[in-house]
């Protein structure tokens, strides 16, 4: 690296224009949080999600639960503190305003060599945790991550996570939040900002009271692909909130999601996903999609999947199927000799399945 | 039928000198209120009941948090809320006064009235200027009149459904139009009488600053079937027009209702309308829908499928230029088992125009068997034009099925370019292609009808590209 | 020990009445086969039998080997012997077909047993040759984005693993080509043995030169009408149904 002596008057210009730059973002996204209010009903990006109810439980429990000072390793870290201070939610700035303050906990992971092996990083809380985990994968490099996080019952884990992938590298992300008990919690808000890159991103949500979900994946450049996949059997009270953006910045890039629940018992399940292509980014390829398979008649599902579209040249398409078991499929089976819990839950496994699968490939 | 016929001026962008003998003046207050009741004529509960709409509408805010940004340069300050030559309707053409009379023709409303209509209810701005029906309906008891007259004549079936597919309080524009309504249509058609040819009602606005609430309810009764036809045109004008409409309809035990809209208002129309349509047992309710015209439009179509097995429809296009913003869509309440409906919504957005989808579809709980599919389709045709899809789907339960598909997508360069090389222009071209795209719709729409709009688009298309 | 049919009348679900009474008795050890035009309810004798949800039975009744077929459930009636190749197999999104004939055998095994999974894909590896499948479509989805002709081929696979006493092939021949039509009877040919029987519901005379059928039926308007030897079948080939309605007037 050039020592600052030896740059040219470009360069310090250009270094001079970036940090203006930033600090104009980092005002500005003061001036969000000063401006931020905790969600409520007519916060559109908490419709259906009971904010009154879900979003100041949490609250709550973070502020109880005090801050975890002794292991805080990312506290001294400002450039990771401001990476976090940008970072975009959906609906929930107030949210993540309160996450800051509690700032420190996590990991953050550059990865300049190809791994072998996924790389873990799990959390676990016995009453609430703020963790924030930083991935950036550097140009070139193939890598996969698997984040685990672990609620005990009646505690909470609100997380966020940064993804940055540079030109060329390849990252899978699995993400597995899992409750013990009958009222563990858990809200990720997730910003992936792919720069040319491959990213996969998964989530699971299991045995959890409420998830709430937030991940905004950006397209920066052409070629970067982007594909975002959920997979979750809910039972009995369980609430899952997904909110999605899939932002292209630039055109030439590709994004696909695919969100697919299975809902047993009183479970509910909200997606609201946006494909925003903004104006400018041509020849863009989009998709979404929102599958649900309802196995109980006291299950509920909200689905609100959204285009915005300001360019040329794209191809975008969005879907959401919500139904019960094909009676054919169930037939099929039966008239195997399966019998009917087996048939009902290998045809549920199996629905989930072709995401995890799209996934893997 | 002889296609010239029509050659009629489908964009409606003239005007007439002012004439009015009541004039509301600016603003909505208890005072305006009590000007438009007393030029109507209106009884005392129908008074108080408008002056608690307004109360109502003073309190309730403005759907800012999801409205499109354009609703917030609505100034309910600077519309003029009742405008007539007076309250009673002709029952001929020669009756109408001259200028009326003349707009009409222009439009060509008499023509098509005699060419294949069976009822015609022609408003120019806040009153009906002319209503009549074929002598033949009116002996099967079928009523067809403006909504004062409804009120005052048939007050004992009007007033048992007046507000009440679309209740004051249901949102701001709901209340505003029950305190402000004036003109539209009641209709009722008695049981088993199925109507073979539509009834009309054409909207004009004429005078600058205009505010129009019209107010229509139609019920059919048991098996009973209509199809209702609303056309809307204003001229251009520098200053802002609001539109803001209530349509309510009920279709009891296996009746049915077809609405079909083709509004062509100037773009300085704010077009906020609300249409609900209640669908009892086997009935069913379909809305036929196409918007053109105004600056800003927002309408989302609904049926409430109350009744077992009801079946609701909404066929929606969508034509948004430079300047406009077409906020449109549709909403299905399944609130009976076994009911089906069915969403087809088809956006052409040009220049800089946007069109946005925006729908609502529930399965309330305990239902079973219940259906919905929703198709969107979008077409851009500049790099500069926007689209939008805003669906929210609820469903309920593991007994019912709901589906949406939304896509995007251009005009293929590669058959502009066939097209073209076949010399047509690159206007045609696209006017072809556009027409491709949404021909399956356009076949919803009355022979007349869809003539018509095949005209307008082409127009659109030349103006734009040509 | 036979599959005996007796006066069998059934309808779509609030529908119209399809099957009229129906008498059919197939011993172990025969083929038999069911042949007539469109509509006559050849399909709709495969689904009653096997349990579909859109019929009911009215009347009459159906014995798998003494046992009432009708009093059981649709896996029941499988594990009971019976099994039905689909005119049309249905695609099962997400789940591999090596998981389906897994779960398909393990439920045939007594409580607390455990298939030996080793012998299971050995056995089906080598069945899979038999009829000329790709071994990869052991991890692949139960007939998804099969083409019609390897779904056909899939259901024989199920047949030859699930060991049937009594067997229907519905349409089994329609949407196969020579080659295919040969694998498909060659594995049924070499499935027939004293203790199993099959029904084979066609059009054509096909599939019937291929699988030669003992007996062989004409179901006309819900009933059967004609049984008789092979020699049916080379009559129906030349002359089509029209016979049935010269035999009506």
């Amino acid at each position: 690296m050039d020592s600052p002596q030896n740059i040219s008057m470009e360069e310090a210009f250009a270094l001079a224009e970036a940090e203006a730059k930033l600090s104009a973002a980092l005002l500005e996204s003061k001036e969000r949080f000063s401006k931020a209010t905790m969600p409520d009903r007519l916060n559109e990006d908490w419709r259906f999600g009971r904010p009154h109810v879900y979003a100041r439980e949490l609250a709550a429990r973070i502020t109880a639960a005090g801050q975890p000072r002794q292991a805080a390793p990312l506290e001294q870290d400002d450039d990771l503190r401001q990476t976090e201070m940008l970072m975009p939610t959906i609906g929930s700035d107030a949210l993540l305003a309160l996450h800051l303050e509690h700032f420190g906990t996590g990991e953050a992971h550059y990865i300049e060599e190809n791994t072998t092996t996924p790389l873990h990083v799990s959390y676990t809380a016995a009453t609430a945790l703020t963790p924030s985990t930083f991935i950036m994968v550097a140009p070139g490099i193939r890598a996969e991550v698997e984040i685990t996080y672990t609620c005990a019952d009646s505690s909470c884990i609100f997380a966020t996570c940064n993804i940055q992938v540079a030109e060329g590298a390849e990252l899978r992300v699995r993400v597995h939040a899992e409750g013990h008990g009958t009222d563990a919690r858990c809200m990720l808000i997730t910003n992936i900002q792919n720069m040319g890159g491959k990213v996969a991103h998964l989530t699971s949500y299991k045995s959890l009271r409420w998830a709430r979900e937030e991940t905004v994946a950006e397209t920066y450049t052409p070629d970067s692909e982007t594909r975002l996949f959920s997979a979750n059997h809910l039972i009995g009270e369980a609430v899952l909130d997904q909110h999605t953006k899939q932002i292209h910045h630039s055109g030439g890039a590709t994004s696909d999601l695919l969100y697919k629940n299975v809902l047993a018992d009183n479970a509910t399940a909200t997606f609201a996903g946006n494909i925003y292509v903004a104006p400018g980014a041509h020849h863009t390829d989009a998709y979404q999609s929102n599958r649900n398979l309802m196995l109980s008649e006291d299950a509920t599902v909200n689905s609100l999947p959204g285009l915005e579209i300001l360019a040329d040249k794209v191809r975008c398409s969005h879907g959401s199927a919500s139904g019960p078991m094909d009676e054919e499929q169930l037939f099929y089976l039966l008239s195997r000799g399966i019998p009917h819990y087996e048939a009902h839950q290998l045809i549920a496994s199996g629905f989930l399945d072709e995401a995890i699968e799209k996934f893997n490939n | 039928m002889d296609e010239t016929t029509f050659q009629i001026d489908t964009r409606g962008a003239f005007s007439m000198p002012e004439n009015h003998k009541f004039d509301a003046g600016y603003g909505l207050t208890e005072e305006t209120i009590d000007y438009i009741c007393d030029a109507k004529g209106e009884p005392d509960w129908l008074r108080q009941f408008r002056k608690e709409a307004l109360r109502k509408f003073n309190e309730m805010p403005m759907p800012f948090h999801w409205a499109p940004e354009g609703i917030r340069n609505v100034d309910f300050e600077n519309f003029r809320y009742y405008l007539s030559h007076g309250a009673t309707p002709s029952r001929t053409w020669e009756e109408v006064p001259e200028d009326m009379k003349r707009t009409f023709e222009r439009l060509g409303v008499p023509e098509q009235e005699r060419a294949f209509l069976a009822g015609v209810d022609a408003q120019y701005d806040s009153e009906t200027a002319y209503t009549n029906m074929r002598e033949e309906l009116q002996k099967q008891g079928v009523i067809f009149v403006n909504s004062t007259e409804g009120l005052k004549e048939y007050e004992h079936i009007f007033r048992p459904w007046f507000g009440k597919v679309i209740p004051v309080g249901d949102n701001k524009f709901s209340a505003l139009n029950h305190a402000a309504f004036s003109g539209g249509s009641f209709i009722y058609v008695p049981k088993g009488v199925k109507l073979a040819q539509p009834l009309q009602a054409y909207f004009r606005i004429n005078s600058e600053s205009m505010g129009q609430f019209e107010r229509t309810l139609i019920i059919a009764d048991e098996g009973a079937e209509l199809m209702y036809m609303e056309g809307c045109t204003a001229p251009q004008y520098d200053s802002a027009t609001l539109h803001s409409g209530v349509v309510e309809l009920v279709a009891l035990k296996g009746a049915r209702i077809q609405y079909v809209t083709v509004q062509n208002w100037s773009t300085n129309v704010y077009n906020l309308v609300i249409q609900r349509g209640l669908a009892m047992e086997d009935a069913e309710i379909r809305w036929i829908d196409c918007n053109l015209g105004s600056g800003l439009t927002m309408k989302y179509p609904a049926v409430v499928l109350q009744g077992r097995r009801a079946r609701g429809e909404v066929v929606s296009i969508s034509l948004a230029h430079s300047g406009q913003l077409q906020d449109t869509g549709a909403r299905m309440i399944h609130a009976a088992p076994e009911t089906t409906s069915n969403i087809v919504a088809k956006s052409i957005s040009i220049g800089e125009g946007r069109a946005s989808y925006r729908g609502e579809v529930k399965v309330l709980k305990g239902m079973k068997g219940c259906k919905n599919n929703t198709e969107c389709d979008a077409l851009l045709i500049n790099p500069a034009s926007r689209t939008d899809t805003y669906p929210a789907i609820t469903v309920h339960g593991n007994a019912s099925a709901v589906q949406h598909e939304a896509s995007v997508s251009q005009v293929d360069e590669e058959m502009l370019f066939y097209l073209q090389q076949r010399g047509l222009t690159r206007a045609q071209a696209m006017s072809l292609a556009v027409n491709g795209f949404i021909n399956d719709l356009v076949k919803e729409f009355p022979m007349e009808y869809s003539v018509e709009l095949r005209r307008l688009i082409d127009l659109e298309m030349e103006d734009s590209i040509g | 020990m036979s599959l005996v049919i007796k006066n069998l009348h059934a309808r779509v679900k609030d529908g119209a009445p399809i099957l009229n009474g129906i008498n059919l008795e197939i011993p172990r050890g025969e083929v038999h086969a069911i042949m007539g035009p469109n509509g006559s309810g050849k399909s709709t004798l495969s689904k009653v039998l096997c349990g579909h949800p859109d019929y009911e039975v009215t009347a009459g009744s159906a014995e798998l080997d003494g046992q009432d077929l009708f009093a059981m459930s649709v896996d029941e009636r499988s594990r009971a012997g019976l099994f039905l190749a689909f005119q049309y197999p249905v695609e099962v999104p997400g789940v591999t077909n090596a998981n389906f004939m897994r779960a398909a055998l393990q439920a045939r095994l007594p409580k607390g047993e455990e298939l030996d999974a080793v012998s299971f894909y050995k056995e089906l590896r080598s069945k899979m040759k038999q009829l000329g499948m790709d071994p990869k479509f052991t991890a692949r989805a139960v007939n998804e984005g099969f083409s019609g002709g390897e779904k056909k081929r899939n259901d024989i696979l199920q047949m030859m693993m699930l060991n049937p006493s009594y067997a229907i092939l519905d349409e089994t021949d329609s949407g196969l080509d020579v080659d295919a039509l040969r694998i498909v009877s060659d594995g049924v040919n070499a499935m027939r043995a004293p203790f199993r029987s099959f029904l084979v519901i066609t059009h054509y005379k096909r599939l019937l030169d291929y699988i030669h059928p003992d007996v062989v039926h004409v179901l006309y308007q819900g009933q059967i009408v004609r049984t008789a030897g092979f020699e049916l079948v080379d009559h129906i080939e030349q002359h089509g149904f029209d016979f049935l309605k010269t035999s009506e007037e």
